[in-house]
C-alpha cells in the first residue's frame, strides 16, 4: 500500500486527485491534502509518506520545487511527482536536478495521473518529452535559442540590460543582440511588451 | 547704427536691455512681440516684465515651466535675465529669449513616454506580485475545462446506456464512473478563500500529534503572517528532528519602535551547546532580514528563537 500526500492549494484540483486515489484504494491511501509545499517535510519527518503529488505554485508563495529538493535530500526513498499547469521553461530541468521522479502537466499531459503514479511507484521516471510550446507574440517558444530564453528570464526578473549582462557574464552588446533576436521573432515593439508576454504566458516565472 | 538696429531686430531670439533706473533702453522686434503677449501691452517697465515672468497671466494663454514659457501658439521660449555692467560702470538688466519649441516638444513626448513606461512597469510589478493568484485562477480554469470534458464523456456514456443499454460485464465500470463524477461535482466549485498559512500549519501540527500554542495577536498582514509561519515551521521541524518535543510555544507582541516580536520555544530537550545554523536556518534568516527584520537565536539554558519584524506595511 502506498501512502500518498497531496500538496495542492486549489480545492478543485485537490479534490480531483483525492478521487483518483480513492478510485485505486487497493493500492493507494491518502495521508492528507495540504496547501503549503513547505509543510510537506513535516509529514515526511513523521514517516507517513511514500509518494507526494507536489504542486509548484502553492499557498504562502511556497515553491513545490524547493520543497521537493529539500525532501529528496533528507528522504531519498520518498517518491515525488510534480503536478503543475505552468509551462515555465525551467521547471522540468529543476525537477530533474532536484531528483524528482516524475512530472505531470495538469493541462498538457495526455497520460492520466493515475497511470503516472503507477509507473512512478514501479520505479519508472515519467517526464514530458519537452516543454509545452507557448506562443509569445507571433513566435513559438520553440524558436528561441537557449541564450535567448535565458535573456528572457533575466529580462523579466531584473529588467536592466546592464544587470542582465552581469548575471549572464556576457557583454551589454551581447544582451542587446539576444533581445533584438527575441523582438524580431515575436514582433514585440519593445522589451516591456516582451517581458509582459513572457511572464503573462507563464513561460518565465522567476518567483519560483 | 541703423544696420546694427536692423540686425538686432531681425534676430530670431528676443533681446532687451533696461538701465539702472529700469528704463527700457533697447528692445528688438521679437522681444516686443513676446512682451506684448505676456503683459497685454507694450513692453516699457522692467518691473512689469519681471512680474509677468514670475507669474504669467493664464488668461493670456501663457504657461510657465521653470525658465520656459509656453505661448498660445504652442511656441516655447526660454527667457533668461542677467545683469550686465557697461563701460560707464552702470549695470544694465539684459533679457534674452530663445526659441526652444522643438526641444520642449520632444521633452514633453519623452515625459509622456516615460509615464507610459512607468504605467507598464507598474502593471508588470502588479502582475509579478499577484502571479500566485493569477496562476491559481488559471489552474482553476484549466481544471474546470478538464472536468467539463470528463462530464461530457460521462453524459455521453449515460445517453448510450439509455439508448443502447449496457452489457452486464460493463455495468460495474459504468456505475463506478458515474459515482466518481458525482463526487467531483459535489466538491464546491468556486474561488477559494485566501489561505491562512499560519492556521494551516497549526492544523498540520495537530494532525501529526504536535501542538503550536500561540499567545498574542497573529499579524493580519499576509506577508508578516507568512514569515512568522515560516519561522514557526522551521522551529517545529527542528523540535521533531533534534529535540524530541511535541509542543512549540509562540508568543507574539507588538514592541517599541513599531515592531512585532515573536518568541518561539519548545518542550523538547535543550540543545547541548551552541546551535550551528544549517541551510534551513540560514535561508530563514535571509528572508527575515530581507523583510527588514532580524533573528536572535539562544541555545542556553533552553532553545529560544526571537524574530523581530518591522510593522511598516510596505517593507518588501
Amino acid at each position: 500500500m502506498t501512502n500518498v500526500l497531496i500538496v495542492e492549494d486549489e480545492r478543485l484540483a485537490s479534490g480531483m486527485f483525492a478521487q483518483y486515489i480513492k478510485s485505486a484504494s487497493e493500492r493507494y491511501t491518502l495521508v492528507d491534502a495540504i496547501k503549503v509545499a513547505a509543510d510537506a517535510e513535516l509529514f515526511c519527518l513523521r514517516g507517513k509518506v511514500d509518494l507526494i503529488l507536489m504542486d509548484i505554485c502553492t499557498a504562502g508563495h511556497s515553491s513545490g520545487l524547493d520543497a521537493a529538493e529539500k525532501i529528496k535530500k533528507s528522504f531519498p526513498h520518498i517518491k515525488i511527482i510534480i503536478t503543475t499547469s505552468a509551462p515555465e521553461y525551467r521547471f522540468i530541468k529543476k525537477a530533474k536536478d532536484a531528483g524528482v521522479e516524475s512530472f505531470w502537466y495538469k493541462e498538457f499531459s495526455d497520460e492520466d495521473l493515475l497511470s503516472v503514479m503507477d509507473k512512478t511507484i514501479a520505479g519508472k521516471s515519467v517526464y514530458p518529452k519537452q516543454n509545452p510550446d507557448i506562443k509569445i507574440g507571433c513566435a513559438s517558444s520553440y524558436e528561441f535559442t537557449p541564450k535567448e530564453m535565458e535573456t528572457l528570464y533575466w529580462l523579466v526578473k531584473v529588467g536592466s540590460i546592464k544587470v542582465i549582462a552581469e548575471k549572464m557574464e556576457i557583454s551589454v552588446d551581447g544582451v542587446s543582440k539576444h533581445i533584438k533576436g527575441l523582438k524580431d521573432k515575436t514582433g514585440c515593439a519593445n522589451t516591456i511588451e516582451l517581458a509582459l508576454l513572457a511572464h503573462g504566458s507563464k513561460l518565465v516565472l522567476p518567483e519560483y | 547704427m541703423g544696420s546694427v538696429k536692423e540686425a538686432i531686430d531681425n534676430l530670431p531670439s528676443g533681446v532687451c536691455y533696461f538701465d539702472s533706473r529700469d528704463l527700457l533702453r533697447m528692445c528688438n522686434r521679437q522681444m516686443y512681440h513676446l512682451g506684448f503677449i505676456l503683459m497685454g501691452r507694450e513692453l516699457q517697465s522692467r518691473e512689469e516684465l519681471d512680474e509677468a515672468l514670475e507669474l504669467p497671466d493664464n488668461k493670456r494663454g501663457v504657461t510657465r515651466d521653470g525658465e520656459t514659457y509656453v505661448f498660445p501658439d504652442d511656441s516655447a521660449w526660454k527667457i533668461q535675465k542677467k545683469s550686465v555692467p557697461i563701460n560707464t560702470g552702470e549695470v544694465y538688466s539684459e533679457y534674452l529669449a530663445f526659441d526652444v519649441s522643438e526641444l520642449y516638444r520632444q521633452k514633453q513626448e519623452l515625459y509622456q513616454s516615460n509615464a507610459e513606461q512607468q504605467r507598464v512597469m507598474n502593471r508588470l510589478t502588479h502582475i509579478a506580485r499577484n502571479v500566485v493568484s493569477i496562476v491559481r485562477e488559471e489552474e482553476i480554469l484549466s481544471l474546470k475545462m478538464r472536468i467539463h470534458n470528463d462530464l461530457g464523456l460521462a453524459l455521453q456514456s449515460t445517453r448510450n446506456f439509455f439508448v443502447h443499454g449496457c452489457p452486464m460485464q460493463d455495468k460495474g465500470k459504468y456505475v463506478a464512473d458515474q459515482r466518481k463524477m458525482a463526487k467531483i461535482l459535489l466538491v464546491e466549485v468556486g474561488n477559494d478563500d485566501e489561505i491562512n498559512v499560519y492556521a494551516e500549519l497549526g492544523r498540520i501540527a495537530e494532525r501529526l500529534g504536535m501542538k503550536i500554542i500561540t499567545t498574542g495577536e497573529i499579524p493580519c498582514n499576509e506577508e508578516k503572517r507568512n514569515l512568522i509561519a515560516m519561522v514557526v515551521r522551521e522551529c517545529l521541524t527542528n523540535t521533531i528532528r533534534h529535540a524530541g518535543g511535541n509542543e512549540v510555544y509562540v508568543k507574539i507582541t507588538t514592541g517599541k519602535e513599531n515592531t512585532i516580536t515573536a518568541i518561539i520555544t519548545n518542550n523538547g530537550t535543550p540543545p547541548k551547546g551552541d546551535i550551528i545554523e544549517g541551510g534551513g536556518l540560514s535561508s530563514l534568516r535571509d528572508k527575515v532580514e530581507g523583510f527588514g527584520g532580524r533573528i536572535e537565536l539562544n541555545s542556553l539554558p533552553d532553545f529560544k528563537m526571537t524574530v523581530i519584524l518591522p510593522v511598516k506595511e510596505e517593507a518588501l
